[in-house]
């Protein structure tokens, strides 16, 4: 009887975590499935989500631990969902940026957005491409952003 | 500041550099695609050049803006920097008009691009008289007077990007 809750809690912390990608993967990937314009509405929802996984983790353990309590037999796929849904919640809690890349790298092909030259990795010996990329831009005001990918 | 502010004289250098423990790799296309702007050019930084160009300046220019934030292990990350139209980068990274961090907290780099615009530098207005009158020789010479001049304000000259 619990086997059933333990996995819908394990759902249902999986898919509020998934959600939470929302915000930062491409449009194309929501698009196709007929929810452009939702990351703007997942971005905000994001702390919301994350809090409901936890507690739809938090129960799905509670069912677990009633469950040895009770001397129960505890569902095989039950208890693999559920740690499953709990490494899956703890990576979108402290890296949310490498998941989200990864599914992003998986559903798009092109890796800078349309209309932009492709990225470039900049060595010693072809660092004059991005000075020359610089001042090929003279008259125009330049912006240069210092970032760190994750 | 890219969806506020349409005009195409502006041009963004976006430098990823690896300075977290999980950068291991360059920046995904879910990362890239959060600069969806077609004015914007992203380069994966490895080594840390063009942070090293920027200390090389900053070391050497005591005027230059100095950044509040952000240094990790003296190499500078998580910070904008606003160059002039008319400033030309040669052995030595320009003086920047506007240096901060984190970016997050320095929305006002906006403010700092928009003045820009709004007071086109001399330079521009020689380059485009110097393309009316003659060759690739004179062409350049605003640019090379511009980068002897880079580190006096912008002048207040007729408007001509807007």
């Amino acid at each position: 009887m619990s086997g059933w809750k333990t996995t819908a809690a394990s759902l249902g912390a999986t898919v509020t975590s998934l959600l939470t990608l929302g915000c930062c993967l491409p449009l194309p990937f929501l698009g196709a499935a007929g929810l452009a314009g939702a990351s703007v509405f997942l971005s905000a929802a994001r702390p919301w989500l994350l809090g409901l996984s936890v507690i739809f983790l938090g129960a799905g353990f509670f069912q677990v631990y009633r469950g040895m309590k009770c001397r129960a037999r505890q569902s095989r796929i039950a208890l693999i969902l559920l740690g499953l849904a709990a490494v899956l919640v703890v990576f979108m809690l402290f890296f949310p940026q490498v998941l989200a890349g990864l599914l992003a790298d998986i559903s798009s092909q092109q890796k800078v957005p349309a209309g932009q030259p492709s990225l470039s990795s900049l060595t010693s010996e072809n660092f004059d491409q991005l000075r020359a990329a610089f001042n090929k831009a003279s008259g125009d005001v330049r912006v240069v952003l210092l970032l760190s990918p994750t | 500041m890219l969806e506020q502010n349409p005009n195409p004289h502006i041009r963004v250098f976006a430098v990823w550099e690896p300075i977290l423990l999980t950068d291991y790799s360059s920046p995904s296309a879910g990362v890239l695609a959060r600069l969806s702007d077609p004015r914007v050019e992203q380069y994966w930084d490895k080594n840390h050049l063009f942070a090293e160009q920027l200390a090389r300046r900053l070391k050497s220019d005591p005027d230059h803006p100095r950044p509040r934030c952000c240094d990790e292990s003296g190499i500078d990350w998580d910070e904008v920097a606003v160059y002039r139209q008319d400033v030309y980068w040669d052995d030595q990274l320009p003086r920047a008009v506007f240096l901060d961090g984190p970016v997050v907290h320095v929305l006002g780099f906006a403010n700092t691009v928009t003045e820009l615009l709004s007071k086109p530098t001399n330079s521009k207005q020689r380059l485009e008289n110097s393309q009316s009158i003659s060759g690739s020789s004179i062409l350049f010479a605003p640019l090379k007077q511009a980068r002897d001049t880079n580190d006096l304000p912008p002048s207040k000259s007729t408007n001509t990007t807007s």
